[in-house]
């Protein structure tokens, strides 16, 4: 035991104190990364807040598009003119005609947020499209 | 016929005329609410951006001062 101590060898380190304040700055620098992260959590929880928050007024303001839609008076002004009662009869008849070929499909009812979404749009369109049609 | 149907005017009862206005005035006012949620998510997003940069240069000046330590230990005096 003390021959080994006697062979041990020691290596001169040129600079300890600035290899100490190094560590001391890394470890510094590294709880101040930990202060950043928390307040990184807490910008992300603000944001989950504010995204629901909008979430909600853009379903009210769709609420009150609706209720205004619905507060329009619901008067037919345009006459269907006798090219297009010809042009729907037409259609009605061929759609008759798909039905006693095909058996009857059953619509489905939207299953997500988002197929409901999309349901609801393609019915607006459709309604866009008759209207740029008249 | 149908030509004076369409530009025919329309009349609504005054009452449903105040309804309208009212549901117009509240949809304005949600606009205006969204606007400003939408602002703020905007300033958030900047503040995100900063937190990140701020990041990578602590990370940077980490790596330096890592780099100088290990310099020093790997050629010590007298090897």
């Amino acid at each position: 035991m003390t021959a080994n101590k006697s062979e041990e060898v020691f290596v001169a380190i040129r600079d300890p104190i600035e290899i100490r304040r190094d560590i001391l700055e890394c470890s510094k620098e590294v709880i101040d990364s930990l202060k950043k992260f928390q307040n990184l959590e807490r910008l992300k929880a603000e944001k989950f807040k504010e995204i629901n928050s909008l979430r909600a007024i853009i379903r009210d303001i769709s609420r009150k598009i609706s209720k205004l839609k619905s507060a329009m008076p619901k008067t037919k002004i345009r006459l269907e003119t006798s090219k297009a009662k010809e042009e729907k009869k037409t259609e009605q008849e061929e759609q008759q005609e798909e039905k006693e070929e095909k058996p009857v499909e059953v619509k489905k009812k939207p299953a997500t947020e988002i197929d409901k979404l999309e349901f609801e749009l393609s019915e607006i369109e459709s309604k866009l499209n008759e209207l740029s049609g008249n | 016929m149908q030509e004076r149907m369409n530009n025919a005017p329309l009349f609504v009862k005054v009452e449903d005329y105040k309804g309208i206005l009212g549901i117009l005035e509240d949809l304005k006012d949600k606009l205006t609410e969204a606007k400003s949620t939408l602002e703020r998510l905007q300033e958030i997003r900047k503040e995100e951006d900063n937190e990140f940069a701020q990041w990578s240069t602590t990370l940077d000046e980490i790596e330096k001062r890592m780099d100088n330590i290990d310099q020093e230990l790997l050629e010590p005096e007298g090897m």
